[in-house]
């Protein structure tokens, strides 16, 4: 009976540390690859993507769980198929490393090499509750054909990139989290524009998109319809 | 005596857990934005065939170039069009996998404005091999890179370095992409073979 009890606390056991592992493997795994999205694509009436890309982002301050982020974040995109792309924006993290705290964030993903999560180097970062603009354009250096621009607000911070291939295919505009448990109410997106050579206009057409729990708002103006404003909520 | 066991493994098993976690962050410092990429061209782009796509192009006044030769065993399996902006994905399969991010060989074509085309003096710096080396094929000029790593990480982790070129011709670019056990002189057959659909 008590060899019966012993071999039955070690089939528990092994299951439950196989079991632990499994759930040890497909966690690490998310953290790497699951986001949750709620945001605009563009989708202007131009062949051409624009070369830039701007919209003012109102600043959130929300609960963010342990090793989790949100991010709010304009993007140039480079290349579907590998999966490049320029970004800046701001976001929340509870790292290990860090507090938990707000700061501007840059982002350069291209066969130059993927410059992920670049902070602005002596910057404090957005103060909740304040609206920042946030810009990539594209440098148009002769000498430096493959440099683009990313800048908050009027170039305080900014930095360059130099990334190949150079040319834009679309662009996007949206808040991201690494945990659906994040509520993103109060998330705020507005006068969304793209580079136009020597103007900003107004994007002219959008496609919104929410990954579940969360949901887009498109707010209507006389000057861009429903294109270039959104709210972004839910979570929890 | 079993009881220590099975916390002190799941004490292993959540510290193993934990220290990837900081494995994962360290150098990065926190995890990284990734943009929606698939899920955004998908929603925007429709399947058509490369006669069709080859006459949409033609409206908006491109000359669009195709491979002639494709390695053996695959075959075209879709076409994806979607505007605008105007951007194109061609997947080549082995096994009629129409997802391009599992397709042997991607083509990615997008317009560009021609006064942002690269200059010969660029093309020169490009050069750079064995990472980059240019080539000249007929009347355009590709960019080969034998171990191109995508950015998304999770295609980087899935399928690692892998070759790619990318071609500049009148006002398109192309970025072709195959994954491995395709080879680089695979990828320079297929460039051989680009011409007018």
């Amino acid at each position: 009976m008590r060899k019966l009890h012993n071999e039955l606390i070690f089939a528990v056991s092994t299951v439950l540390i196989f079991f632990l592992l499994f759930v040890n493997v497909l966690s690490s795994t998310d953290a790497l690859f699951t986001r949750w999205h709620a945001g605009y694509f563009y989708a202007g009436t131009e062949i051409m993507a624009p070369w830039g890309v701007n919209g003012k982002i109102y600043t959130i301050n929300p609960q963010v769980p342990a090793l989790t982020t949100m991010f709010q974040w304009v993007t140039v995109i480079l290349s579907y198929t590998y999966g490049y792309w320029l970004q800046v924006g701001y976001d929340k993290t509870n790292s290990l490393f860090h507090p938990t705290h707000i700061t501007y964030y840059w982002e350069c993903v291209s066969r130059r090499g993927s410059y992920t999560h670049q902070h602005f180097s002596g910057n404090p970062g957005p103060v909740a509750g304040s609206w920042h603009s946030y810009t990539i354009v594209y440098a148009q250096s002769s000498q430096f054909p493959e440099r683009w621009i990313l800048r908050v607000d009027f170039g305080t911070p900014q930095t360059t990139c130099d990334v190949f291939p150079y040319i834009p295919v679309d662009l996007q505009a949206f808040v991201e989290t690494t945990d659906s448990r994040i509520r993103i109410d109060g998330s705020h997106f507005k006068d969304l524009s793209k580079y136009a050579g020597q103007s900003w206009p107004y994007w002219d057409r959008h496609i919104a998109y929410a990954d579940n729990p969360y949901s887009v708002q498109p707010i209507r103006r006389a000057d861009c319809a429903d294109n270039c404003e959104f709210t972004a909520a839910g979570g929890g | 005596m079993l009881l220590i066991m099975i916390f002190s493994s799941s004490a292993l098993v959540f510290g193993i857990h934990y220290l990837q976690q900081v494995n994962d962050m360290k150098g990065k410092e926190e995890v990284a934005a990734v943009p929606p990429l698939y899920k955004a061209f998908m929603l925007q782009a429709r399947e058509v065939s490369l006669e069709e796509l080859r006459d949409i192009m033609k409206s908006h006044g491109y000359n669009m170039l195709i491979p002639h030769h494709i390695p053996d065993g695959i075959k075209l399996s879709a076409v994806y069009y979607k505007c605008c902006p105007l951007v194109v994905i061609i997947a080549y399969s082995d096994r009629g996998v129409k997802d391009y991010r599992f397709a042997n060989i991607t083509i990615e074509i997008a317009p560009f404005d021609p006064k942002f085309a690269p200059s010969e003096e660029y093309l020169q710096r490009l050069n750079n091999p064995p990472k980059d080396y240019v080539v000249r094929i007929r009347d355009f000029v590709a960019v080969i890179s034998p171990e191109a790593e995508y950015g998304d990480p999770e295609p980087r982790k899935l399928f690692g370095p892998s070759p790619m070129a990318v071609v500049w011709h009148r006002g398109l670019q192309y970025i072709i992409g195959m994954k491995r056990p395709l080879t680089v002189e695979d990828l320079h057959s297929l460039l051989n073979s680009l011409s007018p659909a």
